[in-house]
């Protein structure tokens, strides 16, 4: 079978959408199938940018030579190339035109234009995506999500896997929480610092990824010097997936502390493989399909106050923390994240 | 960090579907200490559906990044070129040739119609107006420096010529038994010109043939050639072989073949021959390969015959202090006309 995974490419930067893609054509290879990642350039910023990229997935073709004998769709707005046998994936949709419309992180402006734009998306949606023969999404919530606003059912979730996880590992109970992830306001890096102005015990935030912008990683920078917080929190820049696995093991436990994310995020996955407990806010999104307060991480309110508590809770009952993170490692096999239940469905 | 986006097209599926040049500068870019990303977009590449295709590439926007200006915007396959940007850079490696040099010719796909005619203007329109906004225009021939001026009426700012990828790995070596053709076997690529050279060769030395036959039809009619030519014990076919063979093959030859009819460049097979310090045997119809080979300094350039075929290697064969004088001239040509990835860089970023 010749399978044509296609994604949304964002400039210069590679997050878990792109890991995603490349962890799929991986494994559909190890079946013996032939894959390839089809990525087609989105820009969302001014909000008149969007029916313009809608517009170039539609006249785009993938079957360029060789026609694939399926298209595996993950993102908006590339999920509306047209193709005959189109199956989803579905990680997000726009989300700024649905849950986040109303909210400070939507850039489509409430003005006739944006309105209108909105309107286009919700529509080319609701026509465009029962083009595909089935739909999957990553996570309950981005399932209910089209059910509530297009009115389309998914056929069931499927979770994403990591890649390699045998590379994570158990270590020591460390002077530390580590947080890694791209850098971009979304996943709230900021709220993590400003917690640490909280925190009266010895153990400190460690921070990896590669700011989306240089605004962002200049911003959070600003923000440690004027808390004094240089002692406090260490900034790695972007690191190896080896050296990610190393940090992991030895860290007290995990932060991740998106807003409203689609799904659970690799950051729990790679905590859940190193038997680490993974702390997460109530508004966070899907981190709440896999984690249970107290049970293998917490879900604190989205304020650094409590985000401070929660790290020193952790960090002083040495025995509750190392247990749950016993939970943690459970949670995998408890919710089938395995890459054959993946496949099953999208191939079969 | 200054921002580096490199486009193009391709098609997807196809090993060497036209990403090779784009790796390769994407590679070379990086090392050079830019950020650079790169954005491929699949083409059909079929007539018909060029302008809507064209149209989705224009609708795409990459000035900027995450809220950072991307710095620069280097275009490779067409019709990439109709991207925007205020510091484009085209390095242009051949147009839809079929609506261009190739019109009028039996490899003309467009309709001799309305519709083909209609289309064919729009393409050039559309293509001459996306170009003029390129702030430099490279291409990797002169051929195209022609072609660009002959069809949009548009001046080059040079030829850029692509260096081989993996240059390091071709080093020179002795003279075998040997006369080499490295290349995709078809119809286009004139193996058939060397093989039914070699019914007119008498010394003994082989034609060795490296490369995959396209396909399977094509398979049976060079069978039969070599059948109807006599020539079964002095034509090797290799198939497809690894780099590192094909190195080794092209350190020992005599001399290299780039014998294809009419090409946009000299071809990679062309400068592993250059590397290795080998003359090229080339045609005087091959197109971009005049570029580079001079008859009787770094090669032989012969008429498109048989027998001239098997006359440049004969002559060769019998001075092969001339061929090796010759193959140490083809390596200085590499410097002399500066097929560096430092120029390419130089020229595209800086």
């Amino acid at each position: 079978m010749r399978v044509a995974i296609v994604n949304t490419q964002v400039l210069f930067v590679r997050g878990g959408a792109e890991y995603l893609a490349e962890t799929l054509a991986h494994q559909i290879r190890e079946m013996g199938h032939e894959a390839e990642i089809i990525n087609i350039p989105f820009r969302w910023y001014p909000a008149e940018m969007i029916p313009r990229h809608m517009l170039a997935a539609r006249l785009l073709k993938i079957d360029a030579g060789i026609t694939p004998d399926l298209m595996i769709g993950l993102k908006f707005p590339s999920y509306l190339v047209p193709f005959p046998n189109k199956k989803l994936w579905l990680l997000h949709q726009h989300r700024q035109a649905y849950e986040l419309w109303d909210t400070p992180y939507a850039d489509i402006p409430d003005t006739p234009e944006g309105r209108a734009i909105r309107q286009m998306i919700i529509k080319a949606d609701n026509l465009y995506l029962s083009e595909a023969t089935e739909i999957y999404t990553n996570s309950k919530i981005v399932a209910g999500r089209l059910e509530r606003f297009n009115g389309i059912s998914a056929k069931a979730v499927l979770y994403p896997p990591l890649l390699q996880p045998e590379i994570y590992h158990a270590g020591e109970f460390g002077n530390y929480f580590f947080y890694p992830s791209r850098m971009t306001s979304g996943k709230r890096q900021e709220l993590a610092i400003q917690a640490m102005r909280y925190v009266k015990s010895n153990f400190k935030l460690v921070l990896a990824g590669k700011p989306d912008g240089e605004t962002y990683g200049k911003h959070l920078n600003s923000l440690i010097e004027r808390y004094r917080l240089q002692d406090r929190v260490v900034m790695l820049g972007y690191i190896s997936d080896e050296e990610k696995a190393r940090w992991m093991a030895g860290a007290c436990a995990a932060l991740y502390i998106p807003f409203d994310e689609d799904s659970y995020g690799y950051v729990t996955l790679e905590a859940f493989h190193s038997y680490k407990p993974v702390i997460t806010l109530t508004d966070s999104g899907g981190t709440d399909e896999v984690i249970e307060h107290e049970w293998n991480g917490l879900i604190l309110q989205p304020e650094a106050k409590a985000l401070a508590e929660g790290m020193e809770k952790l960090w002083s009952d040495r025995k509750r923390t190392q247990e749950m993170g016993e939970a943690a490692y459970q949670t995998l096999s408890k919710h089938h994240i395995r890459w054959e239940n993946v496949l099953d469905n999208l191939l079969s | 960090m200054t921002r580096v986006l490199i486009a193009s097209t391709y098609v997807p599926f196809i090993k060497g579907g036209g990403t090779a040049i784009v790796d390769s500068l994407e590679a070379t870019v990086r090392k050079h200490g830019y950020d650079v990303d790169t954005v491929r977009i699949p083409l059909r590449s079929y007539w018909r559906e060029l302008l809507s295709q064209t149209l989705a590439i224009r609708s795409l926007d990459v000035t900027n990044a995450s809220g950072d200006n991307v710095d620069t915007l280097i275009t490779i396959r067409y019709p990439s070129f109709a991207l925007q940007h205020p510091n484009k850079r085209m390095w242009f490696i051949h147009h839809h040739r079929t609506a261009y040099d190739l019109w009028g010719t039996p490899y003309q796909d467009v309709t001799n119609d309305a519709e083909g005619l209609h289309f064919r203007e729009m393409l050039k329109k559309s293509d001459t107006l996306y170009m003029r906004e390129a702030r430099k225009i490279y291409t990797i021939s002169k051929v195209l420096v022609n072609r660009l001026k002959q069809f949009n009426d548009i001046d080059a700012d040079g030829v850029l010529y692509h260096p081989l990828p993996n240059a390091e790995l071709f080093k020179a070596g002795g003279q075998g038994d040997y006369f080499l053709f490295t290349s995709r076997i078809n119809s286009i690529k004139r193996q058939s010109l060397a093989i039914e050279a070699m019914q007119y060769v008498r010394s003994d030395f082989k034609l060795l043939l490296v490369g995959k036959t396209e396909t399977d039809e094509y398979e049976r009619e060079v069978q039969a050639l070599v059948e109807r030519c006599g020539v079964k014990d002095k034509v090797i076919f290799k198939g497809w072989v690894s780099e590192e063979e094909k190195a080794i093959l092209t350190a020992n030859c005599v001399a290299a073949f780039y014998l294809a009819y009419d090409e946009d460049s000299y071809g990679y097979s062309t400068l592993e021959a250059f590397h290795s310090h080998k003359p090229v045997i080339t045609c005087t119809d091959s197109g971009g390969t005049l570029d580079v080979i001079v008859d009787g300094q770094n090669g032989l350039v012969v008429q498109p015959t048989p027998k001239a075929v098997a006359q440049a290697m004969e002559q060769l064969w019998a001075k092969k202090a001339l061929a090796a004088e010759m193959g140490q001239d083809a390596y200085e040509t590499i410097s002399r006309h500066q097929i560096t990835w430092d120029r390419v860089v130089d020229c595209l970023v800086s």
